[in-house]
């Protein structure tokens, strides 16, 4: 294991910023890269980055986790020889170091300043630093969370182009891969910006985001050592897993709370329900009366439930992946 | 004549609105102005921006004083951003997205991007429209209109009349597709934006000086038929005549020059010092001779940041 410092940057009065790349891989002579491998002679083949906001902790955790393993899986010659992994747990430690979701000083998003600019301003300098250090491998994956605060089913989001349109989502083992047209705002983030420059960019959402829960971040490591095993990453297989479902994010059917108030969900994400099921009560938060019934538009699976007690009218607290819905191909031509 | 353009209940019961203030023609019924030019001009997108506050106060004023020159009606937004202003906060609280991004808006998804899309279906079928920011809280801004390349052709003649000291002409990129601006233009309503002073602040000046500009504006389409006070003629250009200087220090920021002026090619705009050791870390001089029409006015400084803009000058 390489444990290198990949950008630095000088704070007012706090010490400097100090972003850590850890990287992984058996050289052509048998050696590891924590034992003085030729990191250079390596296929850049798998970078995994976290941590790009300062709230995705356990997002955080499933980097530090799979460093974890993948130290020892290096140890014991079970990575392919010739193939680097590197691993970014934590690409935003300024603000994860104060609990701050965006950029300290002016509240920006560091995942909206992709592929940023070296002579800009602060934020454009440090996507522009990040960037040039993810750049050209094979596979990118972004442990990421929604712009909507919720939990979600776990899950693998491909967008549809720019550039590079293969697809091995399903290598992930999750239960479902979405497809989905960058919009403008997209159009600043990592997984666009990979995509744009000829990387296999996949977005990965985990069950939740500002928890450290180790039995949800054990589950994503061992989907992130599927998609390896799958890629010829590795040379060990990693038992269970789902077959994935592939969709269009469009065809999820959005639920919206009809008034304002305080919500108490009767499902959790993952649950099967049929079309007319209670998903959620509205109550006043003041009298406590029953304001409004949220039952399931179709039949289906909760995809992602809002995480937010209080709503507001027209908030979406759930998607519904509907029985029926079309299964796509994985092919993003 | 007030009303609300948009109303989502929060958890409490309040309710979230987006109001507008219409002003018409004397004696006028609502049904009779509808075939009349009308023009639009929001405010207060970003919470902490409040110059635009006083533009509206100082534009109304004027319509109110003489309504016997309106021609056509004026709709006033002048808080688009409701939660955000009161809450002291650039965004929407509660929502990651910045509401200057979620155009044209949907029905799809939070309660924040609907109300974006009522209001751009409100503006919609205006003559000319005006969203008013101020500069954010860390850069001072002599007032400027930013209009993208395919719709200079149209804007331009508009924008000369606002009474701006700049007019910009920028490449567009993607991600300002996602702007109210955007949206408007390619509904087919011209829509300026405008940029000035500075966040968190009323700048009196800046207010009177956007309010003629507005007028003028209304004026060309037809809205207005009073008297108007002569416009500065603003530099257009396309940002190539535009040079930066940034911070490459981590500290605090004092500026040494006046805001506004003519600066010499190499005059010192300020200093980043370490206070706690009375040390200069940086010395920042104009790259070029010209308009110094940015200025950083919050002290902190990130490597990076932005701290002036020259306009005009050629490097000699
Ligand atoms: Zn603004």
């Amino acid at each position: 294991m390489l444990d290198e410092s990949i950008l630095s940057l000088e704070l007012p009065y706090r010490d400097p910023l100090d972003v850590r790349a850890f990287s992984f891989g058996i050289d052509a002579s048998g050696k590891a890269l924590g034992e003085g491998g030729d990191a250079s002679a390596l296929e850049r083949s798998l970078c995994v980055v976290a941590g790009i906001r300062g709230d995705e902790i356990l997002q955080t955790l499933v980097c530090a986790l799979l460093v974890e393993r993948l130290e020892k899986m290096e140890r014991s010659r079970t990575l392919v020889p010739g193939r680097l992994i590197q691993v970014i747990p934590c690409a935003n430690p300024a603000s994860m170091g104060i609990g701050r979701r965006f950029w300290p000083l002016d509240k920006t998003d560091i995942n909206r300043s992709f592929p940023g600019s070296p002579g800009g301003e602060t934020t454009q300098r440090i996507a522009a630093g990040l960037f040039e250090k993810v750049q050209g491998f094979v596979y990118g994956v972004h442990l990421s969370s929604f712009y909507l605060e919720g939990d979600f089913v776990p899950h693998v989001r491909v967008m549809l182009g720019p550039g590079e349109r293969g697809n091995h989502g399903s290598d992930f083992c999750l239960p479902y891969v979405t497809h989905y047209e960058p919009g403008s705002f997209d159009t600043t983030t990592l997984h666009y910006n990979w995509r744009r420059c000829g990387t296999e960019a996949y977005s990965f959402y985990t069950r939740k985001t500002t928890v450290a829960d180790e039995g949800i971040a054990r589950d994503a490591v061992r989907s992130l050592l599927r998609f390896m095993s799958a890629r010829g990453l590795t040379r060990k297989t990693c038992q269970g897993g789902h077959r994935s479902f592939e969709l269009a994010e469009h065809s999820l059917v959005p639920v919206h709370v009809p008034v304002g108030g305080v919500c108490c969900p009767a499902v959790r994400v993952g649950d099967v329900v049929t079309k007319g099921q209670l998903l959620a009560t509205v109550r006043d938060l003041l009298s406590g009366r029953v304001t409004a019934r949220i039952v399931a538009p179709c039949d289906g699976v909760v995809f992602y439930h809002a995480r937010t007690p209080l709503v507001n009218e027209q908030t979406l607290a759930f998607q519904i992946v509907p029985d029926g819905a079309d299964e796509v191909s994985p092919s993003l031509a | 004549m007030r009303k609300d353009v948009s109303v989502r209940e929060l958890p409490t019961g309040e309710r979230m609105r987006i109001v507008k203030y219409r002003y018409m023609p004397v004696g006028l019924s609502e049904a009779e102005v509808s075939c009349l030019p009308r023009a639009c001009i929001v405010t207060g997108m970003h919470g902490d921006e409040l110059e635009g506050q006083y533009v509206l106060y100082e534009l109304v004023r004027r319509l109110r004083s003489q309504p016997q020159h309106l021609a056509g009606v004026v709709d006033v937004y002048p808080a688009v951003n409701p939660m955000g202003i009161g809450a002291i906060e650039r965004g929407i609280p509660q929502f990651d997205l910045d509401m200057d991004r979620i155009f044209p808006g949907s029905h799809d998804a939070s309660p924040f991007e609907a109300m974006a899309a009522d209001l751009v279906e409100d503006v919609r079928g205006a003559q000319v429209a005006f969203d008013l920011h101020a500069s954010n809280i860390y850069l001072q801004e002599l007032p400027q209109i930013r209009i993208s390349k395919e719709s200079a052709q149209r804007l331009l003649p508009l924008a000369r009349q606002a009474n701006v000291d700049y007019v910009w002409v920028h490449e567009s990129a993607v991600v300002l597709r996602g702007t109210f601006a955007y949206s408007m233009n390619c509904l087919g309503v011209p829509t300026l934006v405008v940029k000035a002073g500075v966040g968190m602040r009323i700048t009196p000046e800046v207010g009177e000086q956007l309010a003629i500009g507005i007028l003028s504006v209304l004026a060309q389409a037809g809205v207005w038929t009073g008297p108007l006070p002569l416009v500065r003629s603003p530099q257009v250009g396309t940002g190539n005549e535009v040079s930066y200087l940034h911070a490459e220090a981590a500290g605090m920021f004092v500026p040494c020059v006046p805001f506004g002026r003519e600066v010499e090619q190499g005059q010192v705009v300020g200093h980043i010092y370490d206070c706690g050791s009375a040390t200069v870390l940086q010395e920042l001089r104009t790259p070029v001779r010209g308009l110094l029409f940015t200025l950083r006015e919050y002290p902190l400084v990130y490597p990076g940041n932005l701290i002036a803009r020259v306009l005009g000058g050629s490097q000699c």
